[in-house]
C-alpha cells in the first residue's frame, strides 16, 4: 500500500517529507539548528533546483482549499525557505554564536501553528 | 547629490546628553523609583487591536513592572476595555488563559461570571450574600485608549494627558498603516538584562555593521553610505524615530528571489521608495529616501515598533526586575492572497527573527558586564541620538540627574 505525499510532479521530493515537511515556524527552527551545515547543504541541494516550480505550481492554487498532496509540498517548501539562509550566508554553523539560545524562546501562536 | 550620506536630524536635542549613568539604574532602588514615576504615570501600550479582532474577543495582557495582569476585551458593543485580571469575589486570577473570544469570562474559584465589558453578569449561591450588590462588583477598569493598531493602558487616578497628547505629532501621523497585517511570527524572552538596556539595543543602527555582519551583511551600507548613518532623526517630547537607509547594490541570494518572486519584498530586501509606487502616511520614510530601509520608532518606555514597506514589527520591553526583562515581540505582514505571499512572509520571518536573537543576545552581555560596577557612564553618539532621548526622558520623569 502507498499513499501519494506530494504532487505527481513533485515525486521526486518525497524522500524529504518526513525530515523536512515542517508545519511552523518553531519546529523549522528546531531542526535547523539540531541539523549541521553538510546535512543542510544536501537539503539545500536538493530542493534549490525544484522550488521555483514547486512556488508556482502552489501559488496557482485557492489559497483555502489545498488538496492535502499540495499542503504537504507547501510546508516542505516553507521550510526550504526558513532555513537556506546559514547556506547563502557562509555560516559554518546552523546557529549564531552570539544568538540568544533558542532553548529560551517561547514561540506564540503565530510561530507555533501554520498559516494555512 | 553624490556625498555620503549625513544624518538630517530634527527635534529639540538641548536636553540630551552623550554621556549617561547607567550603573545606578541596576539598582534596586532606583528601579523602583522607574516603577513609581515612570511606569504608573505613562500610557503603556499592552495590546494589538488584532488581538481582540470581534466583539467577546479578549486577550490577557501582562504587566511585570506593576505586578499585573490585564483583561483587553471587546465588549459587546464593539468598544475596547481593559480591566484588572482579578475576580471581584476573593482577587481569584479570573482568566487563566492567554486569549479566548466567548461572550462570558468564568471564574473557576467559585464561578462568578463577567461580561466582557466588564459587568458581573452571573453570582452563584446569590442569597448567600448579605447586603450585596452586583452592579458594584464589576471588573475593576483601567483607563484605555487605542492608538491606531495598539491598545494603551493608563495607571493613573486621573491621566495627566491624553494618549493623544501623550503621543505628539506621532499621534496622527501614522492613519491606518497598521492594520490589515496579520501577524506572521511572535515570540517572548524573559532575558537577565535591565529594561533600558534592552531598548536601547534597538533604537539605534550604529551596531547593524557589527552585531549583524553575519546575518544580513549588506542590508545598509554601501558607496553612498559606508557608515550607516540614519537618513533622518527625529526626537519629539518623549518619544523619537529614524530612518535606516538600504544599501542599493545589495546581494539577493537565490532563495530570497524564489521567496519574493511571487510576494511582496520584505526586509532585508527594500523596496525602493517612490511616491506612486509606494504610498506611506507622512509618519513613515519621513524624508521620502529613494533608498529608504526601514523606519524605527520608539515609543517611551516600552515600545519600539520597525517599519518596513509592507511589515511592522512590534518589540515590547517590560522590566520584570532591575536585572530581568520580559521581551515580547510581534511581526505582521501584508495580509496573504496566495502561498507566493505565505512564501515571502517565512523567508521575512526567518531573517529578520536571526537578527533579533543577535540583538537580544548582545543586551543579556552587557547588563551582565556592567554589573561589576567597572564603570557607571555609558557615551554616545550622535547616530545614538534616540538613546540619549531614551534617558533625558527617563531621568526628568524619575527628577533626578542620573549622569554624573
Amino acid at each position: 500500500m502507498t499513499t501519494q505525499m506530494l504532487p505527481t510532479e513533485f515525486k521526486d521530493l518525497e524522500p524529504l517529507v518526513a525530515e523536512w515537511a515542517l508545519t511552523n515556524e518553531g519546529d523549522r527552527l528546531a531542526k535547523l539548528v539540531a541539523t549541521s551545515i553538510p546535512d543542510l547543504r544536501k537539503f539545500y541541494d536538493a530542493m534549490i533546483g525544484r522550488a521555483e516550480a514547486a512556488r508556482d505550481y502552489l501559488s496557482a492554487l485557492p489559497i483555502d482549499a489545498l488538496p492535502p498532496e499540495a499542503k504537504t509540498l507547501f510546508h516542505l517548501l516553507m521550510t526550504f525557505v526558513e532555513t537556506a539562509h546559514p547556506i547563502e550566508l557562509n555560516w559554518t554553523t546552523t546557529d549564531i554564536d552570539d544568538a540568544f539560545p533558542l532553548s529560551r524562546v517561547t514561540f506564540g501562536p503565530a510561530s507555533a501553528t501554520s498559516p494555512i | 547629490m553624490n556625498e555620503i550620506t549625513q544624518t538630517q536630524f530634527v527635534g529639540d536635542t538641548t536636553r540630551l546628553r552623550p554621556n549617561v549613568n547607567i550603573l545606578d539604574r541596576l539598582q534596586p532602588a532606583f528601579y523602583q523609583r522607574e516603577i513609581e514615576r515612570i511606569f504608573k504615570r505613562s500610557w503603556l501600550p499592552v495590546a494589538s487591536l488584532s488581538d481582540v479582532p470581534e466583539k467577546n474577543c479578549f486577550v490577557v495582557a501582562d504587566v511585570p513592572p506593576l505586578n499585573t495582569s490585564l483583561i483587553v476585551a471587546r465588549g459587546p458593543d464593539l468598544k475596547v476595555r481593559a480591566f484588572y485580571n482579578i475576580c471581584r469575589h476573593r482577587g481569584a486570577r479570573l482568566v487563566k488563559t492567554s486569549r479566548g473570544c466567548r461572550a462570558a469570562m468564568t471564574c473557576g474559584f467559585h464561578g462568578w461570571t463577567f461580561a466582557t465589558d466588564g459587568r458581573l453578569i452571573g453570582l452563584t449561591d446569590k442569597t448567600q450574600f448579605d447586603d450585596i450588590d452586583p452592579n458594584e462588583l464589576g471588573l475593576i477598569p483601567v483607563h484605555t485608549e487605542v492608538w491606531e493598531d495598539y491598545v494603551f493602558v493608563n495607571f493613573e487616578e486621573k491621566p495627566t494627558q491624553t494618549l493623544e497628547q501623550w503621543l505628539g505629532k506621532f499621534h496622527g501621523e501614522y492613519p491606518g498603516f497598521f492594520s490589515n497585517r496579520p501577524r506572521i511570527a511572535d515570540y517572548r524572552i524573559e532575558v537577565a538584562a535591565n529594561w533600558n538596556i534592552a531598548i536601547n539595543s534597538f533604537s539605534e543602527g550604529y551596531h547593524a555593521a557589527y552585531v549583524h555582519r553575519k546575518t544580513v551583511p549588506d542590508y545598509q551600507g554601501g558607496q553612498k553610505n559606508p557608515l550607516r548613518h540614519r537618513a533622518y532623526l527625529e526626537l519629539t517630547e518623549r518619544h523619537g524615530r529614524y530612518s535606516a537607509q538600504a544599501n542599493p547594490n545589495r546581494r539577493r541570494t537565490p532563495v530570497e528571489q524564489i521567496a519574493y518572486g511571487r510576494g511582496r519584498e520584505l526586509y532585508p530586501a527594500f523596496p525602493e521608495y517612490t511616491p506612486e509606487t509606494l504610498p506611506l502616511p507622512i509618519g513613515v520614510n519621513n524624508s521620502r529616501n529613494q533608498y529608504w530601509g526601514f523606519d524605527v520608532v520608539e515609543l517611551f518606555p516600552v515600545l519600539i515598533i520597525l517599519i518596513g514597506a509592507h511589515w511592522h514589527a512590534n518589540l515590547w520591553f517590560w522590566p520584570v526586575s532591575e536585572d530581568r526583562t520580559d521581551v515580547r515581540v510581534q511581526f505582521h505582514a501584508y495580509k496573504a492572497q496566495t502561498i507566493g505571499d505565505h512564501l515571502a512572509h517565512a523567508y521575512f520571518r526567518a531573517r529578520l527573527r536571526e537578527v533579533f536573537r543577535e540583538d537580544v543576545g548582545t543586551m543579556e552581555q552587557v547588563t551582565g558586564v556592567l554589573k561589576s560596577g567597572a564603570m557607571a557612564n555609558i557615551v554616545l553618539s550622535k547616530q545614538e541620538l534616540l538613546l540619549q532621548q531614551h534617558y533625558a526622558v527617563a531621568d526628568t520623569m524619575v527628577g533626578q540627574n542620573a549622569a554624573r
